[in-house]
């Protein structure tokens, strides 16, 4: 597909699918009042204002900007490692992020308090996470210098996952009920927890990375040839290597606190993005991973939505049902795909 | 020839950190490059050339000593500088698969792009013109995983063309591939010295065809160190016998190329038409286990001139490959081809 088509078309579908999720839910808003209250006009019933304004457009900035941030957490992930099968929740960073939480909420009590400084609620959770995310880069970045083998590498990280899984199941044996009940919430991950209040926090800190992201884009295309060769070319690559692990670390952390740790975006999107643009040119790559991110993330919103006054499905359940087949269909057509071989 | 170094190694040291221990390969080496030069850097695996070009790049630094590019240290230079005057072919592992041969060589012109990358007209006159001169212009809209090893090596090439660099290093450029490959990736490189004045350096194994294309030869081996010569020079002064350990393994400085030493123990006489039969006619009957006496019109040796007395020495005379004749005592035999000769020394041999 063309890049330019690609984009405009993706772009297009974005705008759909926010429409979608604006209309879709437990209480059915007929498509043109969505439009309407878009559009700040007065519809017949005030309720549907403000579900549609305090509730579904939340919900879908979220899902907009945490597909888009989880996505290209994966792509650079991908590309820093020189694996195509890494993402944030292959390599543990998601568990990480997640164990980091796990003990803001249930041994700390939701907040971390210092010498004359206070971090309490989300802040908190969002310190607890990037301190995981930001250890378990570490703790991989060291395992990636002793072995060469990517494959291991990856063994490595599912390793690291399960021992920060079996970390937070522990913290949860010794915590109370309320704050294991909240855990496992938070643990099924959702895009509804932001509220209008705390949006323009959360869409500055994912914005602020995806622009980091962005910066990366030259830097990125000669790391495809290997470290050697972008040494060669004039890259620094020990800073390109801290830019890189700490916008994925940032992107990761900020999602995972507030979205909960959600598998497969990161890791199966890039390859979407790929296989459809059919090139690994990060300047095209790069926004159409964005723009992929957040079309899967509104679809997967939407299905959570789908039983309407039934309830809402776990993000995590859905996620994996796209994801993996996507994985499946890239490792068994590998021979076939150029950025494989 | 001009011949001012165009990079130039001060009593470098050479190796590794490996936590705080410093592993040396070799101290205090003094090297050169010239321009419009091609310079083959030979040595068994595990002698330090990957260490050597990795050095010369500045991909990794130099334990001591000082490598001048121009005149100015290597290690003063800012990445961009250094960019756009070392060019490098490695044989690393890499993601690139994905990325077209123009896109490729693209990247060779990283140093001189602005924050996104993005090309101008000159930049992408540049990409065609290198593609063109590593002729992989025909494969400009492939993908590199669709490449044949050799096709890969060109476009390597052509990326480190697009670099605008003086200087080009390339670690092993020729291994995995095909023996025509093989000539013509050295051709390329021996024509881009010559007509682009670049100068090059490469590692390789391909003796033979180093010694025919290559200005100048660096030997590395464990023992002697880093010896660097003209080409001739260092056949003709036998430094090339010496550069594998191995004792059976000798060098031939008449055909420039090295060969197995064979146990040769039973002496035959030979004569032979031409140059060419003798030389195939030694190396059948070297490999079977006989040491041939060569008939001149001269015996040079008293031993020779002992053993030619003997009629209890078989003798061998080729004039063409389908007439051969051997004498054994008093008996002549006519025999029509190598073959029949294979199978009638062997004879002699069980005897």
């Amino acid at each position: 597909m063309k890049p330019r088509t690609f984009l405009l078309s993706a772009a297009a579908l974005t705008l759909i699918l926010i429409l979608a999720n604006l209309a879709w839910g437990s209480v059915k808003i007929p498509l043109d009042a969505v439009i309407d209250i878009c559009l700040g006009q007065e519809v017949e019933k005030e309720s549907w204002s403000f579900i549609v304004v305090e509730s579904r457009l939340p919900q879908a900035l979220t899902a907009l900007l945490a597909g888009a941030s989880l996505a290209i957490a994966g792509l650079l992930l991908q590309t820093a490692f020189n694996n195509p099968l890494a993402g944030p929740s292959i390599l543990g960073v998601n568990s990480g992020a997640g164990l980091g939480v796990a003990v803001v909420m249930l041994l700390l009590g939701g907040s971390i308090s210092g010498n004359g400084f206070m971090l309490s609620g989300t802040l908190a959770m969002l310190a607890g996470a990037m301190a995981g995310a930001i250890v378990v880069l570490g703790v991989i970045i060291g395992f990636a210098s002793m072995v060469k083998s990517n494959l291991m590498l990856l063994i490595i990280g599912i390793m690291v996952g399960y021992i920060t899984s079996s970390a937070i199941s522990l913290l949860n044996f010794f915590s109370t009920t309320e704050g294991v009940f909240s855990y496992t919430i938070w643990g099924l991950g959702d895009f509804s927890g932001i509220s209008t209040g705390q949006m323009p926090f959360f869409a500055t800190a994912t914005l602020a990375g995806l622009f980091g992201a962005l910066l990366l884009i030259k830097p990125l295309n000669a790391l495809l040839l290997g470290e050697r060769y972008a040494a060669n070319l004039g890259v620094n690559v020990r800073l390109t290597r801290v830019g890189l692990l700490l916008c994925t670390g940032w992107l990761t952390a900020v999602v995972t606190a507030y979205c909960g740790p959600i598998s497969f975006i990161g890791l199966a999107v890039p390859h979407i993005a790929r296989l459809l643009l059919q090139s690994s040119d990060h300047r095209w790559v790069v926004p159409a991973t964005m723009l992929t991110g957040s079309i899967v993330a509104l679809l997967c919103n939407l299905l959570c939505v789908l039983p309407g006054d039934l309830g809402i499905i776990p993000l995590n359940a859905v996620t994996p049902l796209f994801g993996a087949p996507v994985i499946i269909y890239v490792i068994v057509n590998q021979r076939k795909i150029q950025y494989f071989n | 020839m001009n011949t001012t170094a165009v990079i130039e190694g001060r009593r470098v040291t050479l190796g590794y950190r490996e936590g705080k221990e410093r592993v040396e390969l070799f101290a205090d080496v003094d090297f050169s490059l010239y321009r419009g030069e091609l310079t083959a850097l030979l040595g068994i695996n595990g002698a330090g050339k990957s260490t050597l070009l990795r050095t010369m790049s500045a991909t990794q630094p130099c334990l001591s000593g000082e490598i001048l590019l121009g005149g100015v240290n290597l290690a003063d230079l800012s990445e961009r500088e250094r960019a756009q005057r070392i060019g490098v072919v490695f044989t690393e592992k890499h993601l690139a698969g994905g990325l077209r041969v123009h896109e490729l060589v693209a990247l060779g012109r990283y140093p001189y792009t602005g924050f996104f990358g993005r090309l101008d007209r000159h930049d992408r006159e540049r990409v065609e013109e290198v593609m063109v001169q590593a002729g992989i212009a025909h494969k400009r809209d492939a993908y590199l995983s669709q490449l044949s090893d050799g096709e890969r090596q060109k476009a390597f090439i052509a990326k480190a063309l697009a670099q605008e660099s003086d200087v080009i290093l390339l670690d092993e450029p020729t291994a995995f591939l095909d023996l025509p490959s093989r000539i013509e990736t050295l051709m390329l490189l021996h024509r881009l010295a010559e007509e682009c004045g670049k100068t090059i350096l490469l590692s390789t194994h391909d003796v033979e065809q180093a010694l025919v294309l290559a200005d100048r030869l660096w030997l590395l081996s464990p023992q002697y160190g880093l010896e660097c010569g003209v080409t001739e020079d260092m056949i003709l002064s036998g430094r090339l016998d010496r550069l594998f350990p191995s004792e059976s393994i000798r060098f031939d400085p008449e055909h420039g190329s090295y060969y197995p030493l064979v146990r040769s123990g039973a002496p035959v006489r030979l004569r032979a038409g031409n140059a060419t039969l003798l030389h195939w006619a030694i190396n059948l009957l070297n490999r079977n286990g006989f040491s041939c006496l060569i008939d001149k019109e001269e015996a040079t040796s008293p031993d020779e001139k002992a053993a030619r007395k003997s009629d209890s020495i078989p003798a061998i005379s080729i004039e063409a490959s389908h007439r051969i004749v051997l004498t054994t005592g008093e008996r002549h035999r006519v025999l029509n081809s190598f073959e029949a000769l294979a199978d009638a020394i062997k004879r002699l041999k069980s005897v």
